[in-house]
């Protein structure tokens, strides 16, 4: 629980520090209108906002991808623990051949992702 | 460990089967052309098949293989083959419709997966490997709803994901809830800590069946939990329909059955009564909406929701003082044999009225038929007068072996509501009966039709009469299925 | 001593950024907060011993399903325009209704007999998890990635473009 503890520690201060830093700038700073500090920034020349923003779907098709390795990665994290105490009493094969399989059925998976180009920008 | 891990293995052969099959079929599509992706149609098949036989010979040898969290008695074999069955069919609806061609290869994979799913869920003694396999099929059955890049069918598939994962979300609530009252996910364990459950875990066991039944309730497109069917099953491609109203229906009642056959020595749970009254709202308002609908793919779903009504009455009369009637057990199981082949029929011929990826969904289009292709229309007449449950067609069989059910377990009221809505289904069934022979036609287009087709209706019809003439075989399969109920 | 205020702070937080999701007039807003919701959330796991939930709480919630919650708020073409749905807020009522059904949670709770158990200490839940999870619950973990396979083909066949 103390390493635990340690974290919350750290997220602490962490947004302490960040925070005291927003407020004190808030305070402190000097604030001045000036037109052209409030434009947008586009290189230094003058444009017309650009409205129609149009976000590949690619992006999402990433995300998602990304979120359902990272369940795979959990199920990794368990097994990777136990791998030593599993081979050290004789059964690491066999615990090997478990998660083979359950790592290959996602690379099946990835084998589909990759012939269908999906991830092609 | 390795033993139980090879025991296992033989149980669960089907589902090997299917997800094996499926794995290839995916590592195959993703590097075939795209106009060679038609021709994943036959493997899928061919592993359809495959593993029919191979459940079929199960089911045979009548020995009922057990290993940790799977069993495969009869009765997963023989809702097994009701699964197969109707993904068969479904999947030969599929190659009329463009699903089988353009983008073909994913949708025979995910059928396979959908179909593994199902099996799965047949098979599992744990609650936990019921949900997986259920989220399996289920996840499967939402992205095939919304396979068509159609503004209709991305509404149909986000209603079916949302209102799935909220049921999902139910189940898990009675998952747990049951987990803590009686220490285990596993249904034999289940029904021997439970028996003896006093007070607070008496409670926590009673929200927990409640929280599953609305889940389960769920799945079977159940009244007050049915809002999603009619737009989902007419928003989906109409194979992706059959298969919902046939296949994923028999799972959601597998679910059931193996709820009901686990807490079955639960007198404290007042299950005939609560069956009793979903049964009495799915029929009823199933079949009362249903009179209005104009729309052919919207009137079989509600018409879906009221079979599974009847179902329902099947599965109330299955307990009777503690005990379970295997009677009312097997009807059920026949019942979704004969509904499956009914509905599907129906479904065919919708898929046969319309050209590629442009359906004919209202009830006016069909006028004329009855002129341009007889043989059609009399199929249509046949499903029609087989799901009003008229003799001597197998709906008429089906219903008749649940009444007798629900009779003999002394549930006389709820066979009277169910007499009387088979009457007030006729009214929409035969009018549709009545559009195809005596309206006249405004403009009438000519149907696809093609080999596989033309199978799937005469295949389905023949069975219909067939199997409402002789009954017999298939209701003993049922019966021996629920013999020796083991758990 | 030093748990109760510990855990005050993460109730709120996880409560307060609840709130924040719920009422707030921007949805980014809503998104972000939603961070604070799941790390109150993992907190909590904490206090009950499951380490191993907390961990795949941070990973998967935050690094995965709000990742993506941010994305869709993103991508989706003027969402600041999107307001509350339903334009009938019916607030009287609901306050109402809210209030009664808070008050028979908050009568429930305090007249229940708690069966009140010495504090546990603190032990790591992955070996245990994992052992479980490798010989009685092996099924189902293979099953599962079959479920993660069939998600994976959802998304790519979703995304695809259209070839009409």
């Amino acid at each position: 629980m103390q390493e635990y503890g340690k974290i919350l520690l750290l997220f602490t201060f962490g947004g302490l520090f960040v925070a005291s830093f927003l407020l004190l700038s808030n305070f402190l700073g000097v604030k001045r209108f000036t037109r052209e500090k409030h434009l947008p920034y586009e290189c230094g020349i003058d444009s017309s906002p650009n409205l129609l923003n149009r976000f590949s779907v690619k992006f999402y098709l990433v995300a998602i991808l990304f979120i359902l390795f990272d369940v795979e990665v959990v199920f990794l994290y368990p097994w990777a623990i136990l791998y030593k105490d599993f081979v050290l009493r004789g059964d690491g094969l066999f615990m090997l051949l478990e998660m083979l399989v359950f790592l290959s059925t996602l690379v099946v998976g990835l084998v589909y992702i990759y012939g269908k180009r999906a991830l092609d920008w | 460990m390795t033993i139980l891990f090879l025991a296992m293995a033989k149980a669960l052969a089907p589902f090997l089967a299917l997800v094996l099959s499926g794995l290839l079929l995916l590592i195959v599509t993703a590097f075939l052309p795209k106009e060679k992706t038609r021709l994943l149609f036959y493997p899928t098949l061919l592993a359809l098949a495959g593993t029919t036989i191979l459940v079929a010979t199960n089911w045979v040898d009548g020995f009922p293989l057990e290993g940790g969290m799977v069993i495969s008695d009869r009765i997963a074999y023989g809702f097994d083959l009701v699964f197969l069955l109707s993904v068969f069919l479904s999947t030969i609806l599929s190659r009329e419709t463009e699903e089988g061609n353009a983008h073909g290869g994913e949708y025979y994979v995910l059928t396979l997966f959908a179909t593994a799913g199902m099996v799965l869920m047949a098979h599992s003694r744990d609650l936990l490997l019921l949900f997986i396999a259920l989220e399996i099929m289920s996840l499967s059955a939402y992205i095939l709803t919304s396979y068509r890049q159609s503004a209709k069918g991305a509404e149909a598939g986000m209603k079916y994901f949302v209102m799935g994962a909220f049921a999902s979300g139910f189940l898990l609530y009675g998952i747990a809830l049951i987990y803590g009252a009686t220490g285990s996910t596993d249904f034999s364990v289940i029904t021997q800590a439970g028996a003896g459950a006093t007070g607070n875990s008496l409670w926590l066991i009673r929200i927990g069946v409640a929280l599953l039944l609305i889940g389960f309730g769920f799945k079977i497109a159940a009244v007050p939990f049915h809002f999603w069917a009619p737009d989902v099953y007419e928003g989906a491609p109409t194979p992706v329909t059959a298969l919902m109203a046939s296949g994923v229906k028999a799972a959601g009642f597998v679910a059931l059955v193996r709820l009901v056959i686990a807490f079955a020595p639960f007198t404290a749970l007042p299950w005939v009564k609560i069956l009793s009254v979903l049964a009495f709202l799915t029929m009823t308002i199933g079949n009362l909406i249903a009179l209005k609908q104009t729309n052919i793919k919207r009137m079989l779903a509600y018409s879906s929701i009221a079979h599974a009504g009847y179902a329902l009455v099947g599965l109330a009369a299955s307990i009777k003082n503690g005990q379970i009637q295997e009677e009312a057990l097997a009807a059920v199981l026949f019942y979704m044999f004969a509904y499956s082949l009914m509905t599907i029929g129906a479904f065919a011929i919708v898929v046969a009225m319309g050209r590629k990826g442009d359906e004919v969904d209202e009830i006016g289009d069909y006028a004329g038929l009855s002129e341009h292709h007889p043989a059609l229309a009399a199929a249509m007449a046949l499903f029609m007068i087989s799901l009003t449950g008229i003799p001597p067609t197998l709906g008429f069989i089906g219903k008749f072996y649940l009444l007798r059910a629900a009779v003999s377990s002394g549930l006389i009221g709820l066979t009277v509501v169910a007499v009387l809505n088979s009457v007030i289904s006729a009214f929409y069934y035969l009018s549709v009966v009545m559009v195809i022979y005596f309206q006249k036609e405004k403009g009438y287009r000519l149907p696809q039709l093609s080999y596989t087709l033309l199978f799937a209706v005469s295949f389905t019809a023949m069975a219909v009469i067939y199997l409402g003439l002789f009954p017999e075989e298939l209701f003993q399969v049922a019966k021996q299925s629920f013999q020796a109920v083991v758990f | 001593m030093i748990a109760l205020p510990l855990f005050g702070f993460f109730a709120l937080l996880t409560v307060g950024s609840a709130l924040i999701v719920s009422f707030s007039r921007s949805i980014v807003y809503s998104g972000f907060a939603l961070l604070g919701t799941f790390f109150g959330a993992a907190g909590f796991y904490l206090f009950l011993s499951s380490d191993f939930v907390a961990v795949t709480q941070v990973l998967i919630y935050v690094g995965g399903v709000l990742v993506l919650i941010l994305f869709a708020i993103m991508l989706t073409n003027k969402i600041e325009d999107a307001t509350t749905s339903n334009p009938s807020l019916n607030r009287i009522a609901g306050a109402v209704l809210t209030f009664v059904l808070f008050l028979f949670l908050v009568g429930i709770l305090s007249g229940t007999d708690w069966v009140v158990q010495d504090e546990e200490k603190f032990a790591s839940m992955v070996t245990p998890i994992g052992n479980a999870l490798l010989s009685s619950y092996l099924l189902p973990f293979e099953v599962i990635s079959i479920a993660l396979l069939a998600a994976l083909l959802g998304a790519v066949v979703l995304v695809r473009r259209e070839v009409r």
